[in-house]
């Protein structure tokens, strides 16, 4: 089966507040659509509301305005969705081999697939270890792996790497690749790392801060594959934010207008920043 | 300062320790019984000949196997239902309020009502008394169980929410094992009261079981006998714990650190 290709448009989701009538809406008239087999990275600053959007398509969050489209009106919940949540989320109680079957079917465990994407993970040696006993980034690579043990025709991640130090992140990153490339699926990636959206997309797109909408579409075409040290990644972040001055800070502004020249545009947030 | 250092008696050998009160606790007890010399107060040599005597020749065995057998029957009863009411009203909210109040007037009425009364509806049976045991214990279950659910991390669950796992998955691979601590607890708990109250239950209401045999003990004035049958119990009490709790507790948390 194809991966999945879809035409999303939310028009609102708000939250309630807990204490009152208060209401905050987190995505208005968001629209936007990714094509098969396409890496997307939505990148936006920190709660605008990236997350909230992948719950909605992930059909974790059903309380909002709007309309997913898959192609061909399949319906969405015929779609195999893996997620790759910020945490890990691994079941502690479960070794790391039982993590990954617990999303199989039966008939797939039976072809030990796990264990063969367990292997690419390089977690051979570690296939009957409790997740607690094993280091963060061992801890997402079985979440990896998870995550493209049901063949997913699209493949949800969110900020998966964000607090792992830079030479686990890029080995996951280059993980991440390896999969995509091999088992073709539709990928939306949310980060607010740039530089880490340039790496690994066919394609930006950026949020606007909350109530966040799209506010502006950039295709990466930088020939793959790609090295993180690359100096065109570089490149390519600077022609772009020189053209789109504070488009990481959610607000769409071009170099020649001026009214947001004392926000900090140039503080682009750290690539190893957390929440 | 290192907070596992801190801890009392940590490094020091407990087992030693443990020997040491043991065999206090025989020299206070045998030093009492003989200033007192009180047919009301045997020396533990004397409860020990009794003990044998009642292990070979009486039907200490028999008692305790009929105690026992009460005791698993109310326990398996009062954890099963126990854990499904908890379960249901930790997660619907609607059954939680309609069952609280239920619940505050079940922990608040003491044990003996529970057992009179049915005794006085159903008889002076067997399901009478398991159903009275049971009962006493129900409602802690509940109270611990509804709490566990409404602890349970919903992270997890919508893990198999999106990876779209089948109900039964979902329940016994997501959902159950996050209860297992609260389990525990109950069990633990569960079985040290209803060890308690089924000798109470035996005492009013039926003719055979440890229970039973106290009361008669009682109206003989025989406090050997007593204290052998409560060593008896206490020497299975233990045995349940080492032999079945703790192993099971062991194998449910080998994951933790």
């Amino acid at each position: 089966m194809n991966a999945a290709e879809l035409d999303i448009r939310i028009d609102r989701k708000a939250y309630v507040a807990s204490s009152g009538a208060s209401t905050r809406v987190a995505i208005k008239d968001l629209k936007l659509s990714v094509s098969d087999s396409e890496f997307l990275c939505i990148v936006g600053p920190s709660g605008c509301g990236k997350t909230t959007l992948l719950n909605i398509i992930a059909g974790i969050d059903d309380d909002a305005n709007g309309t997913i489209v898959a192609k061909n009106d399949q319906p969405l919940d015929s779609i195999r969705i893996s997620y790759m949540f910020q945490t890990p989320r691994l079941l502690p109680w479960m070794t790391v081999r039982e993590n990954v079957r617990v999303v199989m079917d039966d008939a797939t465990v039976e072809n030990g697939k796990a264990e063969q994407l367990l292997g690419r993970m390089e977690l051979s040696d570690s296939l009957d270890e409790f997740p607690n006993r094993l280091s963060g980034g061992m801890q997402r690579r079985v979440a990896l792996a998870r995550a493209f043990a049901t063949e997913p025709q699209l493949l949800l991640l969110d900020e998966p790497f964000v607090s792992l130090d830079m030479p686990v992140g890029n080995l996951l990153r280059q993980l991440l690749l390896d999969l995509w490339q091999t088992r073709p699926t539709t990928v939306i990636f949310v980060t607010h790392d740039l530089r880490e959206a340039i790496y690994l997309s066919d394609r930006i797109v950026f949020l606007s801060r909350g109530p966040s909408r799209v506010i502006l579409d950039k295709p990466v075409d930088l020939p793959r594959p790609r090295e993180v040290e690359d100096p065109q990644i570089d490149q390519f972040r600077q022609n772009l934010l020189s053209e789109h001055e504070s488009v990481l800070h959610g607000v769409t502004s071009g170099p020649s207008v001026g009214k947001n020249t004392n926000d900090k545009t140039s503080s682009e947030p750290d690539l190893n920043e957390k929440h | 300062m290192n907070l596992v250092e801190s801890i009392p008696g940590a490094g020091i050998n407990t087992a030693w320790l443990r020997v040491i009160s043991f065999i206090l606790l025989l020299v206070i007890w045998g030093a009492s019984a003989f200033f007192a010399q009180s047919r009301v107060l045997p020396d533990p040599w004397t409860v020990a000949i009794v003990f044998y005597d009642h292990l070979t020749n009486g039907s200490l065995l028999f008692d305790l196997g009929i105690t026992l057998w009460r005791v698993a029957a109310a326990f398996i009863l009062a954890m099963v239902s126990g854990t499904v009411i908890g379960i249901l009203m930790g997660l619907r909210k609607r059954l939680d309020f309609l069952l609280d109040g239920w619940l505050i007037l079940f922990l608040n009425i003491p044990a003996l009502v529970t057992i009179i009364l049915c005794y006085v509806w159903f008889g002076l049976t067997e399901v009478a008394a398991i159903i009275a045991v049971s009962l006493n214990k129900f409602p802690n279950v509940v109270v611990t169980l509804r709490e566990g659910t409404r602890a349970v991390d919903h992270d997890l669950l919508q893990v198999a929410q999106v990876f779209r796992v089948g109900p039964r998955r979902l329940f016994f691979n997501f959902f159950l094992p996050q209860l297992y601590p609260y389990i525990m607890i109950a069990a633990r708990s569960g079985i040290a009261l209803i060890w308690k109250i089924v000798l109470v239950v035996e005492l009013l209401g039926r003719s055979n079981g440890i229970g039973f045999q106290l009361y008669v003990f009682f109206g003989d004035f025989d406090i050997a006998s007593i204290l052998a049958y409560t060593l008896a119990f206490v020497i299975v009490m233990i045995a349940v714990e080492l032999a079945l709790i703790g192993p099971m507790d062991r194998y449910a948390t080998r994951w933790r650190k």
